[in-house]
């Protein structure tokens, strides 16, 4: 246990004792986009995943994804169901969360280039994102990126990040640690800092409660990255203490190494509740997929065997299973996990 | 084939084994390895029982098996092995290796006849002359080099495989992949759970965004009033499209007609996010559609069936929508087709394998994706509701119903109030599965749009106009 919190860069909190194991749970947020992917990559983790609609469920869940989608209909659903008050309660209560993409710009403090009014915003996140940052879905892409020190030595020293009309983190903070750039395309014109039409500042962490908007901060050039402003890259992943944020789509991949770092940050936060091992014995950290041998249905089964101590009651759906991971464009080919 | 030589590939085999166990170890693909031990196992047992040598098939087999892995590994680019002709790193393992390894640098050969040595030798002396083993770095070389690799490998039962993982690792592949038909498919993905819109202009693309619609669909009448205006249905105006487009944040989707692949083209031009080849303006050409897979955008097609959604997403369609009657406000013909391409697709999963060649052809549809849907247990990309919903309650039950997200034309507004409607709706895709929400948000939403019934005689079917 404590060799492979290492391997992930956190400090072993106390209590890693094999004691009661409690399979906790992970919430993702389903009011839009892709929280089924998420979902699916959290079961392959070995992990219980729930969707979360209602306040009343975010009581259940240990960390929560915020998935990829439109941030503006994400913001719009949630505002009218009372939602919002409820995840920043979450977000101050300390326990994780992880934003991908739209879920990003709902964790930032500030965000760029929204919709005329602005939309809601948890904040969080030191940070000023762009939306759309490159661009309409014409310029989306998808790359291959350098892991950042946390993932484990062996695997894999890259990751494939899928970008969708994906947010662009302009600047961030001090205490905030960057995890991954991208270098930003050829003959792109770059959203600057400058813009600030339909900009949406919310407080920070400590000033939730007092509901005041402060105006924008001066940026602040942080001394751990000191490229902030040049743009020949842009930053696309960052972490602030519980919360993990990524302009890119883990979940449209294989590659379970993000999920599993959210993972690792929920089991520091609440040392007893994953069990971190038996995702190890599935190989899990992969970033390859399947040789497309086996059904999808018949690997989550037996995976739902191997990784269980409760049983697990997956959300019963006449709904069929999710859709395949791509990769070969050509004759559209797709792996099963 | 020479048998004297079958000590050496007992060896070799058991050697190989041993590296691709160990290789697989340390990329954590643990089924990858196991097909790999399968089809060693087997190699050696039929060697060992009929003292014959290993199937040559079967080491290409594993070899491809291997690249594949290696290039997935390195950075999981096809086009790594394409550009270079050749995965270049190579195993060897008989007495000769470690000269040979010498000679060659980092390249590494499996040889398991006699012959493939002296081949060997041959390619290494023309690649030396050419120059090509002096780059080494475990890639590249000249053409010559691949030629006279690939020459020995193919004829003299030489294995080739890659060993040194580290190498490869080196230079990663930071090519940026647009257009890929996972970044097409990604957009949709993003747009499940949720509403697109039918807007004529740009106040309507804005109460859309505000009520909280996932993209919207920029055109020029709404489908009730082509049917009504009759006439030939055209795409939109670009202008109109750009000034939508200006005005909102979200996704802007605009209509082609069938088979009208300027029509698409333009809507490229201008930077339109999604591509609706649609039976709802009048079809341009009666047979054929777009060949989608020529485009940077993706593409949304409708469908009444299995074969005909397989058909589309066989020339490139990105995502599927159902056909129903758009422009009717009866939402009769959306379940209708959903009904028959989630029944097709239960059937489909209930099928021994050896019926799906005949039920692809019933079907009409391409074999591999017929099987994929198979294994999958659904449509290969996002599949959408379209034609017909008026409702909250019509829209949750195209989600009930396995669809992904909902398309509404004409239902928000031609309906008594557009703003009210549009955000139930949203409210109702979101939480489909709660019928105390529905209640709540489907109350004093006014008059809904007047309806058509999909039984009258004379409806014009826009649904049969293509398949």
């Amino acid at each position: 246990m404590a060799t492979q919190a290492d391997d992930w860069g956190n400090q072993p909190s106390g209590g890693e004792e094999a004691g009661d194991r409690h399979v906790s749970i992970i919430g993702v947020l389903a009011i839009q986009g892709s929280y089924r992917e998420h979902c699916a990559a959290l079961r392959r983790c070995g992990v219980q995943a729930i969707e979360v609609r209602k306040a009343e469920q975010l009581t259940r869940v240990s960390g929560l994804i915020i998935p990829g989608g439109e941030s503006t209909t994400m913001a719009n659903v949630a505002e009218r169901n009372g939602l919002i008050a409820a995840l920043r309660g979450f977000a101050q209560s300390g326990k994780p969360m992880w934003g991908t993409c739209a879920g990003l710009i709902f964790l930032a403090n500030r965000a760029t280039g929204q919709k005329k009014g602005g939309q809601a915003l948890l904040g969080g996140l030191d940070c000023k994102v762009h939306r759309n940052f490159f661009g309409s879905q014409i310029n989306s892409f998808e790359t291959e990126l350098p892991v950042p020190s946390h993932f484990p030595a062996k695997s894999p020293d890259h990751f494939r990040a899928i970008f969708i009309r994906a947010p662009g983190i302009l600047e961030v903070g001090e205490g905030v640690e960057v995890l991954a750039e991208c270098p930003v395309p050829e003959g792109m014109v770059v959203p600057t800092a400058e813009v600030d039409e339909g900009m949406m500042v919310i407080p920070t962490a400590v000033d939730v409660d007092k509901d005041k908007i402060h105006a924008p901060r001066e940026p602040t050039t942080a001394p751990s990255c000191g490229d902030n402003h040049s743009r020949d890259k842009v930053i696309v992943a960052i972490r602030q203490g519980h919360l993990l944020g990524t302009a890119f789509h883990p979940e449209l991949t294989s590659d379970l190494r993000w999920h599993l770092l959210f993972l690792d940050m929920v089991r520091c936060s609440n040392p007893k509740t994953i069990p971190m091992e038996e995702v190890e014995e599935e190989g899990a950290l992969a970033a390859g997929g399947g040789g497309g041998e086996e059904g999808g249905k018949k690997a989550d089964s037996a995976r739902a065997a191997t990784t269980t101590t409760a049983s697990f009651t997956f959300p019963s759906m006449c709904r069929p299973e999710d859709l395949p991971i791509f990769r070969e464009e050509r004759n559209m080919e797709f792996e099963l996990i | 084939m020479n048998y004297s030589y079958f000590p050496i590939r007992k060896a070799f085999a058991a050697d190989f084994t041993a590296k691709v166990t160990s290789v697989a170890k340390d990329c954590a693909e643990p089924r990858i390895t196991k097909t790999v031990k399968q089809i060693l196992d087997r190699a050696m047992r039929k060697a060992m029982e009929k003292s014959i040598p290993i199937i040559k098939s079967e080491y290409n087999y594993c070899m491809s098996l291997v690249r594949r892995d290696a290039h997935r590994r390195c950075g999981g680019s096809a086009w790594e092995i394409d550009k270079n002709g050749w995965f270049l790193n190579w195993t060897l393992i008989t007495a000769l290796d470690r000269v040979i390894v010498r000679l060659i640098g980092c390249y590494r050969v499996v040889i398991t006849t006699l012959d493939g040595v002296i081949v060997l030798l041959i390619g290494w002396l023309i690649a030396s002359l050419t120059g090509g083993w002096s780059e080494g770095g475990g890639r590249g070389g000249s053409p010559w080099v691949v030629l006279s690799l690939a020459i020995m490998s193919s004829t003299n039962g030489i294995v080739v495989t890659h060993e040194d993982v580290a190498a490869a690792k080196l230079k990663p592949s930071m090519a940026v992949g647009k257009a890929t038909f996972s970044v097409k498919v990604g957009l949709a993905q993003m747009l499940k759970g949720g509403v697109i819109m039918d807007v004529v202009n740009v106040e309507q693309a804005r109460i859309a965004e505000e009520a909280g619609a996932v993209a919207v669909m920029a055109l020029e009448r709404v489908p009730a009033d082509i049917r009504r205006h009759g006439g030939v249905a055209r795409m939109s105006d670009p202008q109109m499209i750009r000034e939508i487009k200006k005005a909102v944040t979200i996704p802007v989707m605009a209509k082609a007609r069938i088979g009208h692949f300027v029509e698409a083209q333009i809507l490229e031009a201008i930077g339109i996010d999604y591509i609706d080849e649609s039976e709802v303006l009048t079809p341009a050409d009666d047979v054929n559609h777009i060949n989608k897979r020529n485009f940077q955008v993706p593409f949304v097609c409708g469908c009444r069936n299995l074969g005909e959604a397989l058909r589309r997403i066989a020339e490139g369609a990105a995502m599927i929508r159902t056909k129903g009657e758009a422009g009717t406000g009866d939402i009769v013909e959306a379940v209708r087709h959903v009904r028959a391409v989630m029944g097709d697709i239960r059937r489909l999963q209930s099928m021994d394998e050896d019926e799906l060649y005949v039920f692809a052809k019933e079907l009409r549809a391409s074999y591999e994706l017929v099987k994929q849907t198979k294994v999958l247990g659904r449509l290969p990309v996002v599949n959408f509701a379209a034609g017909g919903v008026a409702t909250p309650a019509d829209a949750a039950l195209m989600m009930q119903m396995g669809c992904d997200g909902v398309f509404v034309g004409s239902g928000i507004f031609k309906s008594g109030d557009p703003r009210k409607r549009a955000s139930a709706i949203v409210q109702a895709v979101t939480h489909f599965d709660d019928p105390k929400i529905l209640a709540e948000v489907s109350c004093d939403l006014g008059e809904a749009m007047v309806g058509i019934n999909c039984f009258d005689k004379g409806l014009e079917r826009y649904a049969a106009r293509s398949e």
